[in-house]
């Protein structure tokens, strides 16, 4: 596979976490206003009530209002979209699959659509008691509606057809994108413009409420999702051959499918749709050390966060003092890159296998 | 070891499998023949638990099959199949590993590794077990497969009776290795395992057959208790090519020759 193949999973492991640490300082420190490694030091020390050293109040509430839960949520929303592909791609056994492929990305952003829209409607007054998980719950509930909806589509006679697969996430990707276009032209003006901002993505209305909600349902996925590794593993095989594993491979299917949905869809509903993290993430991991589903979903995790993180700087630097849409970055960096992936697929194909 | 009752397979109003008695004797090695589509791999899938027969009943070691849960099941019996596409890089020894997952939690034990190497050493394929498995040729990943799947039968002290499938094992492999492999399979066979195989070619059956079941048309036309008593009219019956059995003094079987 490649150089990284001598190199020991705990190792790489320990490695992309002290890249994470290092982003996670720079993203905390980079901005309108830097505030210096020393001074991030300082202001954590003081918070911990160890020295009253003077600290500057503005900076010091900066960063722990604005600077840090986002950099915290760039985090965690790296690692359920990145961890989210990884399964995905598992489950179709296809290197091309991501959260926003299959519909589960656009389903969230309609769910969530609804929610910014008719919010106080009538419609929303039973499961008014949700308050602020209202929309994650919409959100939920739009993600695995599409997703099943491709998934039924395409796996039929226990085989996916990924062609199928290809064309029903298309028509589903339409229909939720319409209706959400439909809600965006319906709504009043300042409704219509944060959902047409939210559908490129954004991480600038992180705070500490939404950073609690997102880590919940990324540690649960997360969990869930290594349960799943080793059968992930054997389904590589086939279905059947997985069954003869001891997989009950239609059981492991739904509950994959319930976990991706969590994951992308919490994350969705905060932070809009992020798209190509999910596909590329687990390609670079892929590349490194093959594809051993518990290697991929814990360095997912890592590499997800660091890669969001630094796209979300560029987010904050490039075009300062405004900002972009984290979406706009991505998709900028993806899509060459999926290109990239694209022309191996084809020069390997005529080898025999997809990475050559 | 293994029975079927009154089983029997339909897809829609296709009957690929009509309703058949058959048991498959503990420690044996048995072995399946037919023409394309005669329905021996479908008759596989119900024994092995892949399918449910549209009729009927399975038992294995006197209990339904479909009382089994899939891990009670993946700790008993073994399928090689004939194909495998890994869509995904993964290397030899983690596919081999795979064999014992059904044994393990979340790590292997020294003991699943031990085994994985002792059957990867069986089967000749050790040298590659850091290789990226969707890089090996058709002969080297059946190998690397019928690893795996001895690991996940390995006999063990105090282990319970193993059933192994074998649904054409060899078509990828050359002679040497076509006999190899059977021999291995005859080894484990002399334990507490039985073999249930799919064989296209023979004299590979005639060889290492305890008992040879012919099936055409969804049913089991013929079956063999002494492989020895083939006739020309048999091989006809269900392949449809006319053929001469040599009994050569050097070899302890009979040869067909088409």
């Amino acid at each position: 596979m490649s150089i990284f193949q001598k190199i020991h999973y705990r190792t790489l492991y320990i490695v992309l976490g002290l890249v994470l640490l290092f982003c996670l300082l720079l993203s905390a420190g980079v901005g309108a206003v830097y505030l210096s490694f020393g001074e991030i030091v300082d202001f954590i020390r003081h918070k911990a009530g160890y020295d009253a050293a003077a600290v500057n109040p503005i900076h010091e509430g900066l960063f722990f209002q604005i600077r840090l839960p986002r950099t915290v949520l760039c985090v965690l929303v790296g690692a359920a979209l990145s961890v989210s592909g990884a399964m995905m791609q598992s489950l179709f056994r296809n290197p091309i699959v991501e959260p926003g492929l299959i519909g589960t990305s656009a389903g969230s952003a309609l769910g969530a659509a609804l929610i910014i829209v008719l919010g106080k409607a009538s419609l929303f007054d039973s499961i008014s008691f949700l308050g602020d998980l209202l929309m994650p719950f919409c959100a939920f509930l739009g993600g695995l509606v599409a997703t099943l909806l491709v998934y039924s589509f395409s796996a039929s006679l226990n085989k996916v057809n990924i062609s199928i697969m290809i064309l029903a996430g298309i028509a589903v990707n339409a229909i939720a994108n319409g209706a959400t276009g439909f809600l965006a032209y319906m709504a009043r003006d300042p409704q219509a413009r944060s959902i047409t901002f939210w559908n490129l993505g954004s991480l600038s209305g992180a705070n500490w409420k939404i950073v609690l909600i997102v880590a919940v349902s990324t540690f649960t996925g997360l969990f869930l999702a290594l349960r799943f590794a080793k059968p992930l593993n054997a389904l590589q095989l086939g279905e059947s051959e997985a069954g003869y594993l001891g997989v009950n491979t239609k059981r492991m299917k739904i509950s994959v499918i319930l976990v991706n949905t969590l994951l992308v869809s919490v994350a969705t509903s905060m932070v809009g749709i992020i798209a190509f993290v999910g596909l590329i993430v687990p390609h670079f991991l892929r590349l490194m050390k093959g594809s051993d589903n518990r290697y991929l979903m814990i360095g997912s995790a890592l590499l997800g966060a660091i890669v969001l993180i630094v796209a979300d700087l560029v987010c904050r630097v490039i075009i300062a003092p405004a900002e972009m849409p984290i979406g706009i970055v991505t998709a900028f960096v993806g899509a060459p890159v999926f290109l990239w992936l694209l022309t191996r697929a084809r020069r390997s194909a005529s080898k025999g296998g997809f990475y050559g | 070891m293994v029975r079927g009752e009154g089983i029997s397979f339909r897809v829609g109003k296709q009957v690929l499998l009509r309703p058949t008695d058959v048991g498959f004797a503990k420690g044996k090695f048995h072995v399946i023949m037919g023409a394309n589509g005669a329905g021996k791999s479908t008759l596989l899938k119900l024994l092995s638990g892949d399918q449910e027969p549209s009729a009927g009943n399975v038992f294995l070691a006197e209990k339904n099959l479909s009382s089994y849960s899939k891990t009670e099941l993946a700790v008993k019996r073994a399928v090689l199949s004939q194909h495998y596409h890994l869509a995904f890089p993964i290397t030899v020894n983690e596919v081999v590993l795979m064999g014992r997952y059904p044994f393990y939690g979340i790590n292997p034990s020294a003991n699943d590794i031990a085994i994985c190497r002792k059957a990867m050493a069986m089967m000749e394929v050790e040298k590659f077990s850091e290789r990226d498995y969707t890089t090996l040729s058709g002969g080297e990943a059946q190998k690397v497969q019928m690893s795996r799947v001895l690991s996940q039968i390995w006999n063990e002290e105090g282990s319970d009776n193993k059933l192994l499938f074998l649904d054409e094992p060899v078509s990828h492999l050359d002679v040497k290795y076509q006999y190899q492999l059977m021999r291995i399979a005859k080894a484990f066979c002399g334990q507490q395992t039985t073999v249930i195989a799919v064989l296209h070619d023979i004299n590979l059956a005639i060889a290492f057959a305890d008992r040879i079941l012919f099936m055409k048309e969804g049913e089991i036309r013929h079956v063999l208790d002494d492989v020895a008593l083939v006739t020309p009219a048999i091989i006809d019956e269900i392949f449809g090519v006319s053929s001469a059995i040599i009994h050569d003094e050097r070899h302890a079987r009979p040869i067909v020759v088409f």
